[in-house]
Formats: structure tokens, sequence, C-alpha cells
């Protein structure tokens, strides 16, 4: 079964060319839009990612300015100078403990309280030039404290203090994870000046849920997108801010410098900016970019998962495959289908021609379908119908020649009984004519004994053409099988046997060929017609040829004479059974021989003729197919 | 022949006969002849005579009741007469006929001449053949 289908049938190779067709282009298809897509896509989601962290570095950046901003002045307020002034002088006079401090404290603290009410600030704190807390909104478990030199001395606010007092600048501190806290704390530091000397610091603290919310906007970056937010530690690189997709990483998740120097982090908080596709903290293939954020000396990576980027494209190579496999199919389906509809008419119509070469010309194959085929069809029927007609089958002709062999048989072996039962009384009477002519020669005078020399003549004349009618009746038989048979041995034999007077020379001009005769019958052919040149050689010197000439299907055989020449009007004669030319009554011409010829010659298929002229002599041509 | 043995022939056409009897005379042979009209007739003399068996038979082929080469097979079949050489004289001049004859034994095959004046050439070459020719006795 499957060897079948491997045969070159229609319907292989028609599937072939079907399935190279649309399949080729097709998979060229998804192998380009999976490949291109894939490259374009991860490009503009790059692009994206580059953006989108550029703007959150810029929100960062800009949200600290603002804050800034804000903070700068407050401090430039005459009110807020005043506060810190006469708060400072209660201090001094009276202890952070003091009621006179606590008065004062109480006049200036709604409107601090106002004041963070609209900015949003965490906390306001004073602090004196000395680093001591002097006033705090919200913690005042904190007044009396001393940053530089009390406990808190290492902490991101006293470091800040310390900045934003030396620098006599607005200061960011880092982020700080402090004393059981929940949420790291960032503060911000800004000096009051008067009259250009420094007479406090009011710090704020940060809202680090403004600034993660900044930081880690998601919008944009689908379902898997993140950011991840880091800061130096020592030689590690700590995460400083939920991630998307572990909330609970601030302060825990780590990334060791040494061990992992190309990390994108640590690039990152060195001050690298870069992008690329990799492996994130969790183990999955991400696309991301990542940047330094100055102020708190963080390193940011905006990410989002390959998976999701790559969605759509691989979603469209499935697609586009399962297309394939469906038209794959079909086109099989189809090309079956058609080549089938081929196919099984040709098998039709093949199994038709095999029944009808068989001898049945009754069969049909007609097909009604109106395509070439069924065109086909009906002409072979056609043709069919015609060859019944016209052709006998190979059975009629087998009875036919059958028929004709039977005939002929039976013509001969008549004509052979009959020409001996007649032959006998011929005996008897040239038998007798001639004992009476030798016993009783006396009894007879001349012209009896002429008349019985008549009367012999005329029974050996009958012989003769009793042996005539005979040999003619024989030639249509197949006792002579073809067998090749040279001709100029045939011809030198025949004149050896002729014996010719000298006067006649016959001759064989050039070279006879070997042909395919019965050599019986051929003998027979030049017998007579060499003969017949001799009995018709008139000339002192007789001369008689014998050629040949090749034709394409045939030898061209031509019997030359210089003898007496035949008049036209003959030339169809003198073919005839019987027929002779002149008295040759006393002789034993019985005009059997050229009929023989031409009986010979046209039973083979060849043509015999005469040229000639009178007084110059003839030649006889005949033509033996090969 | 050498000897005084007789000459079978069996020919049924008187002519045949006629001319045969003429040139033996002529040739002066003679053996009698003794004469029977077919191959039956034939086989019954030589039956009878055993004791003076001819020296050769010459036989015709076309006769009634038992044609000559029927005649050839029978004696030919018989222990007896089987020695005895036969000449075919026929009419029948195909190469079948000559073949039939001598596939059955035959000792010669002559064409009957056309001409009875013939007769005599195929007459003196048989008997100068027999003359030659050593017979068992």
């Amino acid at each position: 079964m499957l060897k079948d289908f491997l045969k070159p049938k229609i319907a292989t190779k028609l599937t072939g060319w079907f399935l190279l067709i649309t399949l080729v282009p097709l998979a060229v298809i998804v192998y380009l839009a999976n490949d291109r897509g894939k490259e374009q896509l991860q490009h503009e989601i790059m692009n994206k990612l580059v953006v989108m962290t550029v703007e959150r570095v810029s929100n960062i950046e800009t949200y600290i300015r603002e804050t800034q901003r804000t903070l700068e002045l407050l401090v430039l307020q005459p009110s807020a100078i005043r506060a810190l002034e006469i708060l400072e002088e209660a201090a001094q006079q009276s202890g952070l403990k003091s009621p006179d401090y606590a008065v004062v404290e109480g006049k200036v603290r709604p409107g601090f309280s106002r004041y963070q009410a609209i900015t949003g600030f965490q906390d306001l704190s004073f602090i004196t030039p000395d680093g001591v807390v002097i006033f705090s909104l919200n913690r005042k478990q904190d007044l009396g404290v001393n940053y530089k030199i009390g406990p808190l001395h290492d902490s991101a606010a006293a470091k800040v203090f310390d900045l934003a007092s030396t620098l006599l600048a607005t200061e960011v501190s880092e982020f700080e994870f402090l004393r059981g806290m929940n949420e790291p704390e960032v503060f911000m530091a800004t000096p009051f000046l008067k009259s250009g000397k420094m007479i406090g610091i009011a710090m704020v603290r940060l809202n680090t849920k403004e600034i993660y919310a900044l930081a880690s906007d998601y919008r944009g970056l689908g379902e898997t997108g993140e950011t991840v937010i880091g800061t130096k530690v020592g030689n590690q690189v700590v995460f400083v801010a939920p991630t998307r997709h572990d909330p609970s990483a601030v302060f825990k998740r780590k990334v060791n410098i040494d061990a992992d120097p190309e990390a994108p982090l640590v690039q990152a908080v060195q001050g690298k900016k870069g992008q690329g596709i990799s492996i994130d903290y969790r183990g999955k293939e991400v696309l991301e970019v990542w940047r330094y954020v100055p102020f708190f000396g963080w390193g940011i990576i905006v990410k989002v998962d390959a998976e999701e980027v790559f969605a759509p494209i691989n979603l469209l190579r499935k697609n586009l495959i399962t297309i394939l496999v469906i038209t794959m199919g079909l086109t099989i389906f189809a090309s079956i289908l058609i080549s089938r509809s081929i196919s099984n008419p040709i098998q039709i119509l093949q199994k038709g021609t095999e029944i009808i070469g068989n001898g049945n010309w009754d069969y049909t194959v007609a097909m009604s379908s109106r395509d070439e085929i069924g065109d086909l069809s009906r002409s072979f029927d056609r043709m069919t119908a015609h060859l019944a007609k016209t052709t006998a089958s190979r059975d009629q002709l087998n009875a036919m020649a059958l028929q004709l062999q039977r005939s002929n048989k039976e013509l001969e072996d008549f004509a052979y009984v009959v020409s001996h039962d007649l032959k006998a009384p011929l005996r008897g009477i040239t038998s007798v004519s001639t004992w009476l002519k030798e016993d009783y020669a006396d009894k007879f005078d001349d012209e009896g004994k002429h008349q019985l020399d008549l009367l012999r003549s005329r029974a050996l004349r009958m012989d003769a053409l009793i042996s005539g009618i005979l040999q003619y009746s024989r030639v249509g038989n197949v006792e002579g099988d073809e067998e090749l048979a040279d001709m100029n041995l045939l011809v030198k034999e025949i004149i050896e046997n002729l014996n010719p007077p000298p006067r006649i020379h016959i001759a064989i001009d050039g070279t006879l060929p070997t042909v395919k005769c019965p050599r019986v019958r051929m003998h027979q052919v030049f017998q007579n017609l060499i003969s017949n040149a001799m009995k018709f050689s008139d000339k002192p010197q007789g001369e008689i040829k014998v050629r040949c000439e090749e034709q394409k299907d045939a030898w061209q055989f031509c019997v030359e004479d210089n003898g007496t020449g035949i008049d036209p009007k003959n030339f169809e004669k003198i073919f005839k059974l019987f027929q002779t030319l002149g008295a040759e009554v006393g002789t034993e011409n019985t005009g059997v021989g050229l009929a023989l010829v031409k009986r010979i010659i046209e039973l083979r298929g060849g043509r015999v003729w005469i040229e000639s002229k009178l007084g110059e002599g003839s030649r006889f041509f005949f033509t033996w197919p090969k | 022949m050498k000897d005084g043995r007789s000459i079978l022939l069996l020919e049924d056409d008187e002519i045949d006969v006629t001319a045969i009897k003429r040139a033996l005379k002529e040739l002066n042979i003679k053996n009698p002849l003794i004469v029977c009209e077919n191959g039956a007739k034939g086989l019954e003399w030589l039956r009878a005579n055993l004791n003076a068996l001819p020296a050769v038979i010459l036989s015709d082929i076309d006769m009634p009741v038992m044609n000559g080469l029927e005649f050839l097979d029978k004696l030919k079949h018989d222990p007896d007469l089987l020695k005895i050489p036969v000449v075919i004289l026929s009419t029948f001049r195909e190469e079948s006929d000559r073949a039939k004859a001598f596939k059955l034994g035959v000792a010669g095959y002559m064409i009957k001449p056309v001409d009875a004046g013939k007769y005599l050439s195929v007459m003196e070459t048989i008997a100068a053949y027999w003359r030659t020719s050593e017979l068992p006795s």
C-alpha cells in the first residue's frame, strides 16, 4: 500500500507540488514573522523601558526639587525665623522641659501643623546649630536629642544635619532602616539663614511611600513589569523598595557586588547605565533597563518579563503554525481529490483499452464528464466502433487465413490428382502412336506417318500443359519455406543446367545479393526468364545479362537479352497462362513459364514488367520485397 | 538378368505393359515377364511361387485394390519376400512420393516417360544396373 503510494502517480506528484507551493511560502512567512517580529518588539519595548526609567528618575528628581523648594521657602518666612528664635530663646533660658518653653511651643505649633498638612511632610523639626533638636512636630521624644554627640550622631538624620550645616545648602539623606521600623526613613535638611549666618536647621522626614510610588509606578509595564531599586550598603546592593513580585524584599534581598559585578543593579548603583535581556532575581528571563538615581545614590531597574513581551509574537507563531498544519491537511486532501478525479477516469480508460485490446470490440468506456478526459473517452469509443466495423478481429483473420490455406491445399491436391489421371491416357496415346509408326511403317505412307507425328506431338503438348497447370497451382503452397539464398550461386546453377549453346552468352552483371526467398520458387523465376531469353535470341551473338539494383524496401532484378524484342501491345498478354507469342505449337513452350513467374512474384508482393524494343531486345524486371 | 529368373511387373495400364514388353524385347532380355494388374494379385502370385521368386519387381504406384506403395509395404514385412528388390515405375515425380517410397525400402524409383519410346532407356538402365548388382540367391 505504501509502495503503491510512493509510485510516481498523479496523486503523489500533485500532492507534492501543492504542498511545496503552499507550505514553503507559509513556512518562510512564519519564520520571518517570528524572527523580525521578535526583534522589532524587543527594540520597541526596550525603548519604552528606557523612556519609563528615565521618566521615573526624572519624576523622583522633580519630587525632590519641589520638596526642596517648599522647605527652602519655609526657612525664608520671617514668621518661621521668628518662631525658631523664640523657641531657641525659651529653650536656652528655661530649658526644653520648662513651662515657658511649652507656652512658646504651643504658640508656634499650630502654624507648623497647618504647614505640614499642606506639604505632606512626615515630620518637621528644628535643630540648633549645636545639633540640638528644639522642636519636633510629630516626635516629641526627639526633643533635646543632640545629633552631634548623642546616640543618634551616626544616623542618617545626623549626617544630613551635618551636611546641611556645613554646606549651608539643602541636603537629602540616605534611606535609613532604623530601630524596629517597618519602613526606612529619609530626611531633608535646610539651614535657616539670617544676615548670612546659620541660626538653625529645618529638617523634614520625607514620605517614602510617595517616593516609592514614583519609582514603582507599574503603569505601562503590563502584568509582569516592575521596578527594582537598590542602594549600596557595604559590598552589597540592597533592595530599598518593595517589588511587585516580592513586597517584603525591602532591605532583605541583596546582591553581592564582588560576587556578581556585572549584575545590572550593581552596575546601576555604580553609576553605569544600560539595557539588555538577562535572568532576574526570580530566575526568569526579562528585558531590563537600568539607570543611576542621584540624590539617593540608587540604582533603578525597570524590567518586564520576556515571556510577557514576546507573548503576542509567540501567539502569532502558534497561530501561524496551526494555520500551516491545517493548510497542509487541506492541501493533501484537496490534491488527493483532484488527482483522483483525473486518475480515476484514466484508469477506466486504461482498463478499457485492455479489454478492447483483448478482442472485445463491443466494450465502451464512455464517461459523462465534459472535460478533456470525457472527450478522450468518447473519441476512444468512436475509434473502437470504427475499428470494429472496418477491421477484422484477429479471430476472423485467423479463420479466413485457415480457410484460405485449406482451399489452397484442396486446389493443389485436386490439381495434383487430376494431372496424374489426365496424364496416364496421354502416355498411352503417345506410346501407341509411336508403336503404330514403328510396327506398321510399311503400311503408312508419308502423309499417314506425318499424321501420326501430329497425333504424338499434340499428346505431348497436352502433357506439358498439364504439367504447367500443376506447377502453376503449386506456387501458392507453403512448401517453399523462405531461406537466405545467394542469387549468384542460384543463377550460375541455372546457367549450367540450361547449358546454352556457344553462340549465347549468359552472364551476371555485377553481383547479385543474397535474398530471403523460397529457393525453389526463385529458381523457377530465373529459370523461366533466362530460358525465355534464350528462346527469343535471334542475333548471331546472343547476350543475356542478369543484374540487380537495391532499393529501399526491395530488390529489383533484371534479365536483359538482345533477342527479338516484344511488341508493347503484348506486354500484358504474355504473362497470361498458356499465352505464347508466335507459333510454338510444335515446341514444348506451353506458355506457362511467364505466368508462373508472375504468380510467384506477385504472391510475394513484388511487381514484374517488361521494357522492350522490337528487334533490339528486352529487359524483364521484377521486384522482390525484402 | 544373369540367371533365368523372372521379372514381376505390377501394372494395370495395358499400354504401359506393352511399352515395357517392347523395351525388354529390344534389349534382348529373355527373362520371363510376369504381369499382375495390382498389388494384391502380385502378392498372391508371389506367395504361390515361393520357390520361383522373381529377380526384380517392377511396380506402378497407381493401381486399384492395392497400390504400389501398399504392396511395397506388405512385401517388406514378409520375411520370405522382402529380399526381392523393387523398382517403382511411376508418373508421380514429386519429392514427397519419392520419399515415401524410399522410406518403405524401394530399391529404385524411375519416372515413366511420357513418350513410350523412352521406356527403352529406362529399362536399359535397370537392366544394366541389375546385370552389375549382385543379388542374393
